[in-house]
């Protein structure tokens, strides 16, 4: 005789096997999920080391010196352009003296039409 | 159930159905001829039941076997095992991990041509792509029956890209590796190179092989691509300048032995490697051994300054040549007097300086060669390394000749290891391209004392302050160091016209952080330097205009150079140190 209890059983026999064929299928589709991503991550590790060679060779210094003689105004350090703390005059609260001295505009070393604010009587060179 | 006779079942009464049932159900108790029928069915019940039971089992276990024993060698979705790309090679970086080599995975292309549709148009197609291909050897190559043909190796992603946009069937790729030295031959000599197969053929490419082959964690040079860079510029715009044949220049830690650059010119780009001439090939710096001339005088004072038996002040006779079979020992300069050892040092005297060794003997000065590791090959980590040419036998006459450097030949990497010896405080350090871990203590031998090696520092100093290398002064560095021109052997005999100028300068001198060597092989004199192809006038403005561009990049706080402080530590004639400071 099938029992109250058998029928019982059955049901969460089926709602067991209901359960976990979806699991199954979720883990399925979680692995294939994760798979994915994993191949994701080589790819973009193996991105990362392309990049990482195509920073080097874009930053050569040899190419870096061309570029920054070109497009900068900058110089190689020297020597004399490093202080110490105590080298450097207190600061003056006189507001004239800074408005004096002329925003950089030339290269290190090299004379050009705005360093004339340091030479008065030879403005006719500017430009 | 309409229209269909139950007489056709047989059946003649359905209320008769007791007959089916089982006796006791029927009857309540079975009567005598329903019992073998009974029991058959029992039988049969038993029967069929074992067997499922018997199917059921099998199946648990099959699900046993299947879901406990077996998952581990299930084969899963092919995904990654792991999460980490590595390279089948490992990556060099300098010191500051800047990357010199690494390996980037590449595409290949290839053909089925069972599979092309059109070669026409594949050849059309492939050629616009790669102007380099040639398109009879590709229309043959696809017209060919074989299953498998090698188009073009190691693709670049785009040009990957583009063969994937041209759509055609029968290409696919073939996954490789490959090499990339991304700073170009600016390390050549240092790095090396690898061949087809991705073995190290030159550098450390080659003598780390086994190292970088499967390793993961970069390989940390000792090197600094922007000191190599600066030695770089200034080397070839003198070579240049000079039309000289190449040269070498190397700059080394002389507290540690680490080399922070090293270069040999003429070099070659490792990236595209197929046919370098072998003068590109050689290199000058650990693989070339020369005679280096005057640079050797270091040596000669230190092993003199070192036995105790000579001092700064000794006065030597360099008024009289000295004659060697059917050469005559000269100078260079002719001072016409007795001169100290001190003066020997800075005018370069040679007489003086066999006169010294006259004094000291042949045994001293192998011995003291030995100890600096002159005399066997450079430990550094390449396996392009020269041994060096030493007499043998070791006579009176080659022991005069090696004193002033000639007679004997060094390879540059040596002499640099050799010289930052006598002004660190007197230990030699094994010279090495792999950075050295600071956790511990750095290899070396103590080659002679701390106060030999004080006073090596004056010598090295007095020799830019009013010796033959004052081109060296670059204001804000105390710098420091000795020159050498040495004819090279032209046939038979030593040629007038052709030379090599090495410098080996040192700053700061007061406290030797770093030794920069220039070496320059046969200059040509030009106005600018007078006539003069010394290295005085070749070599030493090299080195002066690399330590000018080093010196704030390696964070040495410039210092007034003519200030007491240095005055009283690399003066010759300054009064010793403990003396001066015991007055309060």
């Amino acid at each position: 005789m099938i029992g109250k209890s058998s029928l019982i059983w059955l049901g969460l026999t089926a709602l067991a096997s209901g359960v976990l064929f979806q699991t199954s299928y979720r883990v399925q589709h979680l692995d294939r999920e994760l798979s994915q991503i994993n191949q994701q991550i080589v790819d973009e590790q193996r991105a990362i080391r392309d990049f990482r060679a195509e920073w080097s060779y874009l930053n050569q210094p040899d190419q870096l010196a061309r570029l920054a003689h070109e497009h900068l105004l900058l110089g190689p350090t020297a020597g004399s352009q490093f202080a110490t703390l105590d080298q450097i005059p207190q600061r003056q609260e006189d507001a004239s003296t800074v408005a004096a001295v002329p925003p950089p505009g030339h290269k290190p070393g090299k004379s050009h039409g705005l360093m004339v604010a340091s030479y008065p009587d030879a403005h006719e060179t500017l430009q | 159930m309409t229209g269909i006779p139950l007489d056709e079942f047989g059946i003649d009464d359905l209320r008769d159905y007791r007959r089916f049932l089982p006796a006791t159900v029927a009857h309540g108790r079975p009567q005598g001829r329903e019992i073998p029928a009974l029991t058959q069915g029992r039988a049969r019940l038993v029967v069929t039941a074992a067997i499922f039971c018997v199917a059921v089992l099998v199946i648990c276990a099959r699900l046993v076997d299947v879901m406990v024993l077996q998952e581990a060698t299930v084969t899963r979705l092919p995904h990654a095992a792991s999460t980490a790309y590595h390279a089948s090679r490992a990556d060099i970086v300098d010191r500051n991990g800047v990357l010199l080599a690494t390996s980037l995975a590449t595409a290949s292309l290839y053909a089925d041509p069972k599979l092309i549709l059109n070669v026409d148009d594949a050849v059309n197609k492939l050629t616009r792509l790669f102007p380099d291909l040639d398109r009879a050897e590709l229309t043959e190559k696809l017209k060919s029956d074989k299953r498998f043909v090698w188009i073009k190796r190691n693709l670049t992603p785009h040009q990957h890209q583009q063969v994937f946009r041209l759509g055609l069937p029968g290409l696919d790729f073939e996954k490789e590796e490959r090499r990339i030295f991304p700073t170009g031959s600016l390390l050549a000599h240092v790095v090396g190179l690898t061949g087809v197969d991705n073995h190290g053929m030159v550098g450390i490419e080659s003598s780390y092989d086994k190292t970088l082959r499967g390793g993961i964690e970069p390989l940390h040079l000792s090197i600094d691509v922007r000191l190599q860079h600066i030695m770089r510029t200034e080397l070839q715009a003198s070579i240049d300048e000079f039309k000289a044949l190449g040269g070498a220049g190397i700059i080394m830690d002389v507290n540690t032995g680490e080399v922070l650059s090293l270069l040999s010119l003429p070099d070659f780009d490792p990236q595209n490697n197929n046919d370098i001439p072998p003068d590109a090939m050689f290199n000058r710096a650990t693989l070339g051994t020369y005679e280096l001339g005057s640079v050797f005088k270091i040596f000669n004072s230190a092993m003199a300054l070192d036995s105790g038996r000579i001092h700064l002040d000794d006065t030597f006779d360099t008024i009289h040549p000295i004659q060697a079979g059917r050469h005559t020992i000269k100078d260079y300069e002719k001072m016409h007097r007795w001169l100290s050892l001190a003066e020997i040092f800075q005018y370069s005297s040679n007489i003086g300086s066999v006169r010294i060794v006259q004094q000291m003997g042949i045994p001293a000065q192998r011995a003291f060669l030995d100890k600096v590791g002159l005399t066997t090959p450079s430990p550094i980590e390449l396996p392009e390394v020269g041994a060096p040419q030493v007499p043998n036998p070791w006579r009176e006459v080659n022991s005069w000749t090696i004193a002033f450097g000639h007679g004997i030949a060094v390879s540059p990497m040596q002499l640099a290891a050799a010289a930052a010896s006598t002004i660190n405080g007197g230990i030699y350090h094994p010279p090495t391209l792999v950075q050295r871990d600071p956790a511990l203590p750095v290899p070396g031998h103590r080659v002679i004392s701390p106060e030999t090696s004080d006073k090596m520092r004056r010598l090295f100093r007095l020799v830019v302050t009013s010796g033959t290398a004052s081109f060296a002064k670059v204001p804000g560095y105390v710098v420091g160091g000795k020159t050498g021109t040495a004819d090279k052997v032209v046939g038979h005999g030593y040629g007038t016209k052709a030379n090599r100028t090495t410098f080996v300068g040192v700053f700061p001198m007061n406290n030797p952080r770093y030794l920069v060597l220039a070496l320059i092989d046969e200059p040509h004199a030009d106005a600018s330097t007078h006539g003069f192809a010394t290295a005085g006038w070749i070599a030493v403005p090299v080195v002066g205009r690399v330590i000018k561009q080093m010196g704030p990049l390696v964070g040495i706080e410039p210092v007034n150079e003519d200030s007491p402080e240095i005055h009283q530590a690399l003066d010759i004639n300054a009064r010793p140190r403990s003396i001066a400071g015991a007055t309060p």
